[in-house]
């Protein structure tokens, strides 16, 4: 059994660099519309456009985001509620166990926890930290001003990729070659 | 993430002139810089000689005693979370909202509050004087069966202000992780390409990455904004949970919260002014930037101003003769010259920002935001020392004054603060370069940028 | 951006100028006036069962006359942020004025019953500021004083709103009412007035200060001082916000219906509706928090002349109000508060309305609250049965209003055009840009 890495090492594929945003979507959508895969696009910043064609949906770090909240309401209350009760003293006048007080202790946990959830899941879901840097097909210049679009090809339609790179104003087509970095 | 593309007031630059302006930020030192580095170096020396003279004779060589036991180092405290209250509305509720103008300055914003929670992080440990024991505030199983008070707004306290710094960080942290992959990029081999290479957690900009990163941010955003009310809100607790004249009323939070993004604006802005002049980057911070958060500061000004109005009046009309006592002592007993200042710096001086003049112009916006500064430095002293060097019986009232001492922890305090800020300043970049492309109009062929 | 394709200017004001109304339909004459005279009966049967008249009377006006400026915050917070989402939603939340007259009435009606059941009206000697405070002429001009300089400022801003959408050409010639002639007295050139009406805009937004202090003035006067007792310096707060919350979820409401029946889906579509959803579930946090910060500080310190009021409303389980309490915190909290976490909810019309009018009614009762227990004496170990009456006057009276003020707002829209074409940023969003 090959490793998610370990297959896109030996794929094919083409790199197209390109230096306008709107040429990349459109190479996008043409890329889409005959067939050829479209392995992945590097952009220095957000593009909502790519992304509706590539990663359309909503990112699941949410439902962490709630698992984290809850726990941390939860938890929290849980906790200045058991804490009270293990000695049973009234301080400051205050019944010992009442859900008032312990609402500002619950509420903070909600937000640490769920923050916490938060960020675990932004680092699973999007594979953070390192394990796929650097790509095959990342250029540094991908985090200045251009943009990367990486096409996984086969032998049999690597010419007409290469072709629809270049009809799009791709400044320049770098072939990624199967087997090894 | 901002959708704001292509508004003219931010400038129109191309990605690149961007990248170059904000990483030849992080270039060698000037001399200047050198020189306000040595100088904060030295306010924190005076600070940490002072803590460590406190540690060693006691609590008493400042000024806390009866009735007066919270005293400069509260004051200090909630100054500097106040200050801290800026950058996350800046960061998450700006955001949130779509405001234009968020994305040149929320970088320098976002690591003043990092910086100024880490600050008044430190004054609960001042404050106990027995700084080996503070660890008894958090919840941790321990052999005598023994749990903090979570009845008490103190340790509400710890535990907003835990959750602050911690939240705070994360979405700070997240938010450098593109400009990081950036700089990562744009360095030459060597050891600090490769410890850039650690932190920018293999950020290449792929879109799965994006679209995870935009969904968590959205979130961050959307637990910061809560948090950031609730904190400021759990601090005015500390005083309104009281049944002290002047302290135990029902406006403190919203009161409090205003106050803090008050204060914090005014710190930013004060950050920003000299900042954009030394990185040369007028053309990223523009006057629009600024006068946008001067704008802001004249609305919470205000609230801050009703807020005054309505305890005086509340103390009139309720009749309590503790309350009216009080609010009579503030402006003409021991502490009405700190009373005045705060009035006039917080709720009479930035009215002036309603003369355009002089909120589009570098020295008004810098003064009056140092003014308010200060003013908001002394509403908590008003609200602190005033109160309880003046409550129920008559018998009981004294004086308080800072020693020495809580002088050099104070300006130590400061010293603490701009070091860090000025220490980030040239490691990480001060202003989001993803953010500020984004906010441009992108490239396209037909020649726009 | 919104959905729908973009026009020409020319196309646009069009577009605006066929969906604007032309006359108000039978159907919704006959609800308003259906709702109006149910207002009257609510009061009638108020009376009938005593001092809950008064109450309804007092809830019903508080709420209007806040709601009256409301609409016209949500457009000077837009003036002064240069906000675009909720340009569309601009004339819809100004034509909330019309709920000033009938405010006006309710006012004057209150003003002249004073005697009968202002609590303090009769008292020997009150302690405090109270003494001076609460004297029936100071209470009367305060209250007057305070409407007359916030709905003058209000009227001033929509005035000049509607003389901008009149210096274009399409709309004074559709519009030659009497309104639309009173604010188009006078224009000689149309575009420099425009710019003129938008820079008088921006000088009267910062009004808003005025808003706080009337709201404070009126929350005092005419909720917190009903039991003299008590104080709490976040009440005009809270007041306030109660109002613009529940403002902007008649708006949301508003938006929805008129969605339908006037064709203004293109300008106000899904977008924007969850764009007001959002901006909805901020308030429901504030309010939330204005809430809880009284709540808490009041039952922390235990201070007997605070605890009283909250005691008597929400936990003496003697008395029948603490369970109408629980309702009313399930309606402006819980309810909005998970139910617009959902985008779903957001988005879907029918769901955000629902949403939007328990809202209204959390707020309503919210008032109810604050205002029947301190007028009505209700005997310990009654059940809550004793409610029924006084509730339902106060609901038909409030919707008495409601619709009365609708049949003001149907007929408001048909004089002026239902988007403001003349705002410059609503263009920018909806139509070309100027080459």
């Amino acid at each position: 059994m090959r490793l998610p890495w370990q297959r896109a090492r030996s794929e094919r594929g083409l790199l197209g660099v390109f230096e306008h945003h709107d040429a990349l979507v459109e190479c996008i959508e043409a890329a889409l519309e005959s067939g050829i895969e479209v392995r992945d696009a590097y952009t220095p910043t957000p593009s909502h456009e790519v992304q509706r064609l590539m990663k359309p949906g909503k990112s699941p770090v949410r439902f962490l985001t709630f698992a984290g909240g809850i726990s941390g309401l939860a938890g929290g209350l849980a906790l200045a509620l058991w804490s009270s009760g293990v000695w049973d003293l009234v301080v400051a006048g205050k019944p010992v166990m009442h859900v008032i007080p312990f609402m500002v202790v619950g509420f903070e946990l909600t937000i640490l926890f769920g923050a916490g959830a938060t960020f675990l899941g932004l680092l699973v879901f999007s594979r953070l930290p390192w394990v796929w840097f650097p790509a095959r097909a990342y250029r540094e210049e991908f985090s200045n001003d251009r943009f990367g679009l990486w096409l996984a090809t086969t032998r049999g339609n690597e010419d007409e990729a290469r072709s629809l790179l270049e009809r799009h104003g791709a400044l320049s087509v770098e072939e990624l070659g199967g087997g090894g970095g | 993430m901002s959708g704001a593309a292509g508004d003219d007031r931010l400038g129109r630059f191309p990605y690149a002139e961007i990248d170059r302006a904000i990483l030849s930020t992080l270039g060698r030192p000037g001399k200047i810089y050198t020189a306000i580095l040595a100088f904060c170096f030295l306010l924190v020396g005076i600070g940490a000689f002072s803590w460590a003279y406190l540690i060693a004779t006691g609590i008493g060589v400042a000024g806390v005693s009866n009735p007066v036991g919270w005293g400069s180092f509260i004051v200090n405290l909630v100054f500097w979370i106040g200050i801290g209250h800026a950058g996350t509305l800046i960061s998450a509720v700006l955001f949130l909202l779509r405001v234009p103008w968020r994305t040149a300055i929320f970088r320098a914003a976002e690591a003043s509050t990092i910086f100024a929670v880490a600050t008044a992080g430190l004054f609960p440990l001042i404050h106990v004087g027995r700084v080996w024991v503070v660890h008894y505030m958090i919840p941790y199983p321990n052999g005598r069966e023994l749990w903090p008070n979570f009845r008490s707004p103190l340790e509400w306290d710890l535990l907003a202000i835990s959750t602050y710094l911690t939240v705070s960080a994360i979405f700070f942290f997240v938010g450098l992780v593109p400009d990081i992959a950036a700089a990562r990029d744009r360095a030459a081999p060597g050891l600090r390409k490769e410890i850039l290479k650690f932190a920018s957690l293999g950020w290449m900009g792929s879109q799965g990455q994006w679209k995870h990163y935009l969904g968590a941010y959205v979130l961050f955003a959307g637990l910061a904004t809560p948090l950031v009310v609730s904190v400021h809100s759990v601090v005015s607790w500390d005083f309104a949970m009281s049944v002290v004249p002047g302290w135990h009323t029902t406006i403190f939070a919203p009161y409090f919260v205003a106050g803090a993004i008050l204060s914090g604006l005014a710190m930013v802005i004060c950050i920003l002014i000299p900042l954009r002049r030394a990185f040369r980057v007028e053309h990223l911070i523009r006057m629009y930037h600024l006068e946008s958060m001067a704008k802001l500061l004249l609305v919470t000004s205000l609230v801050v101003g009703y807020a005054y109005a309505v305890e005086f009046f509340i103390a009139w009309y309720s009749g309590s003769p503790y309350e009216q006592a009080i609010f009579v002592y503030r402006p003409t007993g021991d502490y009405a010259v700190q009373f005045w200042i705060m009035v006039a710096c917080n709720a009479v001086i930035p009215l002036s920002f309603f003369v355009e003049k002089v909120r589009t112009s570098l020295w008004g916006l810098f003064i009056v935001a140092a003014l308010v500064n200060v003013g908001m430095w002394f509403e908590r002293y008003n609200i602190i020392v005033s109160s309880l060097s003046h409550e129920f019986m008559p018998h009981t009232w004294g004086l308080y004054d800072l020693t020495i001492v809580e002088w050099g922890i104070l300006v130590g305090s400061f010293g603490w603060f701009f070091l860090l800020l000025l220490g980030f300043f040239k490691v990480l970049p001060a202003i989001s370069i993803a953010e500020v492309k984004e906010s441009m109009p992108e490239p396209r062929r037909e020649g726009e940028s | 951006m919104d959905e729908g394709t973009r026009m020409s200017r020319t196309q646009l004001v069009e577009a605006v100028l066929e969906a604007s109304p032309r006359g108000v339909s039978v159907q919704s004459r006959g609800i308003g006036i259906g709702l109006a005279v149910a207002g009257v009966a609510g009061i009638g049967l108020g009376f009938a069962g005593g001092a809950a008249g008064w109450v309804s009377l007092l809830v019903a006006t508080s709420l209007v006359i806040g709601l009256a400026a409301a609409g016209v915050v949500f457009s000077a917070i837009f003036q002064l942020t240069g906000a675009r989402w909720g340009r569309p939603y601009r004339r819809l939340a100004e034509a909330g004025v019309v709920l000033m007259p009938i405010g006006l009435v309710g006012i004057v009606v209150l003003l002249l019953g004073g005697q009968a059941y202002l609590p303090w009206a009769h008292a020997h000697h009150l302690p405090g500021g109270k003494e001076i405070w609460l004297t029936r002429g100071f209470w009367d001009a305060r209250i007057l004083l305070s409407l007359a300089a916030s709905w003058g400022l209000c009227l001033a801003f929509v005035y000049y709103s509607l003389r901008r959408d009149f210096c274009v050409a399409q709309v004074s010639a559709r519009f030659g009412g009497w309104l639309g002639r009173l604010v188009s007295r006078g224009i000689s050139d149309p575009e420099r007035e425009r710019a003129r009406c938008d820079a008088r805009m921006s000088l009267l937004a910062p009004m808003l200060v005025t808003f706080a202090l009337m709201f404070t003035v009126l929350a005092v006067d005419l909720v917190m001082s009903l039991e003299p007792d008590w104080f709490s310096t976040l009440f005009g707060g809270w007041f306030f916000i109660g109002h613009v919350f529940s403002g902007l979820a008649i708006l949301g409401i508003v938006g929805i219906l008129l969605g339908r029946s006037l064709g203004i889906d293109r300008f106000i579509g899904t977008k924007r509706r969850a764009d007001l959803a959002t901006v909805l579930f901020g308030f429901c946090l504030v309010t939330t928090d204005f809430f809880w910060s009284q709540y808490l500080t009041i039952w922390y310190a235990n201070l007997p002349e605070e605890t009283g009021w909250i005691i008597e409303r929400t936990i003496d389980p003697s008395l029948p109000w603490s369970s109408l309490s629980w309702v009313t915190l399930l309606a402006f909290f819980a309810i909005p508060f998970i139910a617009l976490l959902f985008r779903k909810v957001k988005e879907t019309a029918p769901l955000l309305a629902a949403v939007a009018v328990v809202v209204v009614v959390g707020i309503f009762l919210a008032r109810f609250l604050e205002i029947a227990p301190a007028l009505l004496d209700v005997q310990p170990g009654s059940g809550t049965g004793v409610l029924a009456l006084p509730l339902l006057s106060a609901v038909l009276t409030f919707a008495g209003f409601l619709g009365g003020g609708m049949l003001l707002y149907q007929q408001f829209l048909t004089w002026v055009p239902v988007m403001p074409v003349g705002d410059d940023v609503f263009r920018r969003e909806f139509g070309e840009e100027e080459p």
